[in-house]
């Protein structure tokens, strides 16, 4: 037995191939136009960076709680919205100026009720702002250094409520002033790696991190060391630092719902895309992948190489075709389009294996699929159809037919007289017209007219033991 | 086998002429890129041919789980891979006959086939009557990033499957009541029957209500009453498995229904002793049982017949029935024999060569009835019951059509039995039983 394969059926194009074309020469056109754009992307603790360095993690870990936005400038804070808002900046790669501090707490101000303020940094790059709040608080810019083994990594005890976390810290600062929620019991404060050799006195009750209420509606929290809000930490199988920082947005939030979070990437550095790999140091391999695949999908958008590839086009032509050159390019160029036309043939769609088709086989399959969906389509043929059907049925069971007069009476015994002379007047009614003996009633709806003819049928049938279905059953024999 | 590149492979080669036409322009840098994706797709390449390799030399075998077409058919292939190679991505179809069901399983699919390890691909088909073609079993392998491809590969040949009628005791169980009420002819031969044979000396496995509990009484003796075995009539089940009997639900077609008729009957015959074959035609030719044989040998050959009927795309020329009808004749023994032809008078051509052979048979003293379903009967089974009868109605010219056939034969002097399936057995019996008579 031989078998069908189904094959893919082809979709129909509702939009014609050339207006594709079209679209996409124009759209080409408008972008060699515009030239090609400024391609920038975050590099340090900016919330944007998915790497090592960046902190995203914090940004996703605050979403889950809070409203939060990222201020790339002064004018995102405009978008503000809350009943109390956090400003966060983590280890920002540029000071924040005096214009600047002026214009972020008084947006702040103006954007939500009250706000706090959340500075993690080891620089002083922040002092400006914390100046600005009128804060006793100032990060040293100093290192602390563990006495026990010389590290930049000392642990503090940094205590939120009445939470008590043992924190190790990476090349942390010290920090002055307000009212101290983290020290360090033992640590060694060198202003740089040469300096250590020099100092080593070990001092107790280092503080790493502090609160202040600078005034009834703004309060500042400091934490000497941004890293401990880095992917890197937070992405660690510690989640001490991942309970710390929600735990610190929750302090910080004091219980408000309609807290918004916003996060400073406005004093973070930003590079080329193309120069990730080279710009970022200690890369791991999702970092690796991660610039692997920004390099990708740069490289696919046309917005990217098509205008300066344009452009090399169109300093390099006129070069190609002078002098000698003309006779190396053409022959290239003729090796191209013929690799071009052949590599065409060589490569193929790949299309999955054809799958089995099952097939039912019936004496009218579309009539039969009509039925099963309900669409079947009834006209006056039916009604004869059924008509004699019927008829067949009632002659071999109780003597009469449907043309017969003492039909009603016969019947009648089985369903009572009235019942079968309206069913036969019925169906002689429709019959006449049906075979265009009469003309009335001038307008029929046959679809109706058969399905009631049907229930009633079968309703007389059933009452003489008999169906529609059993119509070829007087032919059996032997 | 061929590996071919597939379009991926042109997209890497382009975004790599890209890169490095970047780098020569803009940034040396993205040389780098270039040269992973040709890597890429060079390891890819390097792959492929080595997978393809590992296609071709898979060892496969295959289960066959048939009981009968009231019972799912299980198919399972067993495929190892020899080698130390793995087929990451190996892209499978099983080609199978239109007419089957798949239930289990998936009849296209992807694998991975471990090296030196085997993996097993199990395809469930709902059962129904007949002989049908399972396989080939196809496979494709691609390396992981589908820039190559190999040609579809055969990696296991087509089988048959004869999936056998199932047998309705019930029905069998009905006709044993109903015949045994009736006088039979006596054959003089010990075996299954009413009249009494003669009695002999109980041995272990005889029933106890044939022991003759007086003789027991006064004698000491256990002696078991032995009936007279019934019947020596040869009976010729002839189904047609055309295409015009393949109408209808699956497992409700007129082939079907006729298959598990004959099976039901020739159950009951050959207990009762009677000489029975079969002969199964179609398109593709004739199959017939052999010889008549009784008993447990006959019934054997008839069911094994019965799931030789197998259906063909091409219908509705009938070249092919006269020939296979002539064999059938020539195959016939010299005594009288009962023939019932289980088919379908779809057309003029096929009722005029069934009437002639008819006559042709019955010259030489044979009895011969047909025996026809009408088809629209079956393809109504499985609507739901209002759809059925407005379906019917419209199928009135079919069936009118067939109805006329069957009223020409008639008239032509044949013997024909048309009723629905559950009557037909009953009706076969009162036949066999009044030329015993």
């Amino acid at each position: 037995m031989s078998m069908e394969l189904m094959l893919k059926e082809r979709r129909g194009r509702l939009v014609p191939v050339a207006v594709i074309l079209t679209l996409l020469a124009v759209g080409l056109i408008a972008l060699v136009e515009k030239g090609a754009p400024r391609l920038e992307i975050p590099v340090d603790s900016s919330p944007l960076n998915p790497l090592s360095y960046g902190a995203s993690i914090l940004y996703q870990t605050a979403q889950t709680r809070y409203r939060v936005w990222t201020a790339l400038n002064l004018d995102d804070l405009d978008r503000v919205e809350g009943d109390r808002c956090i400003y966060a900046i983590i280890s920002p790669s540029h000071p924040v100026t005096l214009d600047e501090s002026r214009a972020i707490v008084s947006k702040l101000l103006r954007r939500c009720s009250s706000t706090a303020i959340l500075i993690a940094d080891e620089e002083t790059t922040s002092n400006t702002l914390l100046h600005h709040l009128n804060s006793s608080i100032r990060i040293l810019g100093n290192r602390l250094v563990d006495p026990l083994d010389l590290s930049f990594h000392p642990t503090a005890t940094i205590v939120l409520s009445d939470r008590r976390y043992e924190i190790k810290l990476d090349l942390a600062s010290e920090v002055l002033g307000g009212v101290a929620i983290g020290v360090v019991e033992s640590a060694i404060t060198v202003d740089g790696a040469s300096s250590l050799q020099r100092s080593l006195v070990a001092r107790s009750g280092v503080c790493v991190a502090s609160t202040e209420r600078v005034s009834d509606r703004i309060d500042v929290a400091v934490v000497g060391d941004g890293s401990i809000f880095l992917n890197q930490v937070l992405a660690s199988n510690q989640t001490i630092y991942r309970r710390f920082a929600e735990d610190l947005l929750d302090y910080l939030c004091g219980g408000s719902t309609s807290c918004a979070v916003v996060f400073d990437a406005m004093h973070s550095s930003s590079t080329d895309p193309r120069d990730l790999a080279r710009v970022v140091a200690g890369l791991s391999p999702q970092d690796l992948l991660y610039i692997y695949m920004v390099q990708m999908l740069l490289l696919l958008h046309p917005a990217v190489w098509l205008p300066p590839a344009v452009a090399f086009i169109d300093r390099m032509l006129p070069q190609v075709f002078r002098g000698y050159a003309m006779w190396v390019s053409l022959p290239l160029l003729a090796v191209v389009v013929l690799y071009a036309i052949k590599g065409g043939e060589a490569t193929s769609r790949d299309e999955p294996l054809a799958e089995q088709r099952e097939i039912e086989l019936y004496v009218a399959p579309e009539l039969r699929r009509a039925a099963l969906e309900g669409r079947i389509k009834l006209d006056s043929r039916d009604f004869i159809n059924l008509y004699t059907m019927v008829d067949t049925v009632f002659r071999g069971l109780v003597g009469v037919g449907l043309d017969d007069a003492r039909f009603p009476d016969v019947v009648g015994r089985y369903t009572g007289v009235e019942k079968s002379r309206s069913f036969w007047k019925f169906m002689n009614r429709y019959y006449r017209r049906a075979v265009r003996k009469s003309l009335w009633p001038p307008i029929v709806f046959w679809g109706r007219v058969v399905k009631r003819a049907v229930s009633e049928g079968e309703a007389m049938l059933n009452a003489v033991g008999s169906s529609i279905l059993q119509y070829a059953l007087p032919y059996q024999s032997t | 086998m061929v590996v071919s590149a597939t379009r991926r492979l042109l997209s890497i080669l382009i975004i790599s002429s890209f890169s490095i036409a970047l780098s020569i322009a803009i940034d040396p840098s993205l040389l780098g890129v270039a040269l992973l994706l040709l890597s890429i797709a060079i390891f890819s390449r390097v792959y492929a041919e080595l997978s393809t390799s590992a296609l071709t030399l898979l060892e496969v075998d295959v289960y066959r789980g048939v009981e009968s077409d009231r019972s799912p058919v299980e198919i399972v292939y067993t495929i190892r891979n020899p080698t130390l190679v793995p087929i990451a991505l190996a892209e499978y179809s099983l080609h199978y006959s239109s007419l089957l069901r798949l239930v289990g399983g998936s009849s296209a699919g992807v694998a991975v086939i471990p090296p030196k390890s085997s993996i097993k691909l199990r395809f469930v088909f709902s059962g129904r009557v007949g002989s049908y073609t399972i396989g080939p079993l196809y496979m494709v392998s691609r390396d992981v990033f589908g820039l190559f491809r190999s040609s579809a590969t055969e990696v296991f040949h087509p089988i048959r499957v004869s999936i056998p009628p199932s047998i309705d005791y019930a029905v069998v169980r009905r006709l044993w009541v109903y015949t045994r009420a009736a006088g039979l002819a006596k054959s003089r031969v010990p075996g299954e029957g009413v009249e009494l044979y003669d009695v002999r000396e109980y041995v272990p496995g005889d029933e106890l209500r044939k022991i003759v509990w007086r003789f027991l009484a006064y004698s000491g003796m256990l002696v078991v009453r032995e009936a007279e075995r019934e019947s020596y009539q040869h009976i010729l089940f002839v189904v047609d498995s055309s295409r015009d009997m393949w109408f209808g639900p699956p497992g409700q077609t007129p082939a079907e229904h006729c298959a598990r008729i004959v099976a039901a009957i020739a159950s009951y015959l050959a207990r009762r002793g009677y000489l029975i074959s079969a002969a199964v035609y179609s398109e593709n030719g004739c199959i017939l049982s052999g010889r008549p044989l009784t008993g447990l040998a006959g019934f054997r050959r008839v069911y094994n017949t019965l799931s030789q009927i197998s259906c063909t795309e091409e219908g509705e020329v009938y070249s092919w029935l006269p020939t296979a009808l002539r064999s059938i004749a020539v195959n016939l023994p010299r005594e009288h024999s009962l023939i019932l032809i289980f088919t379908r008078v779809a057309s003029r051509e096929k009722l005029e060569i069934l009437t002639q052979w008819l006559k042709t048979i019955e010259l030489k003293g044979h009895t011969a009835y047909i025996v026809t379903p009408i088809t629209a009967g079956y393809e109504v089974a499985d609507l739901p019951p209002y759809t059925q009868k407005l379906y019917y109605i419209k199928l009135y010219t079919t069936i009118k059509q067939d109805l006329d056939y069957i009223n020409t034969l008639k008239k032509h002097g044949v013997k024909v039995i048309a009723t629905k399936p559950s009557d037909i057995p009953q009706k076969i019996i009162n036949i066999i039983e009044l030329i015993h008579r």
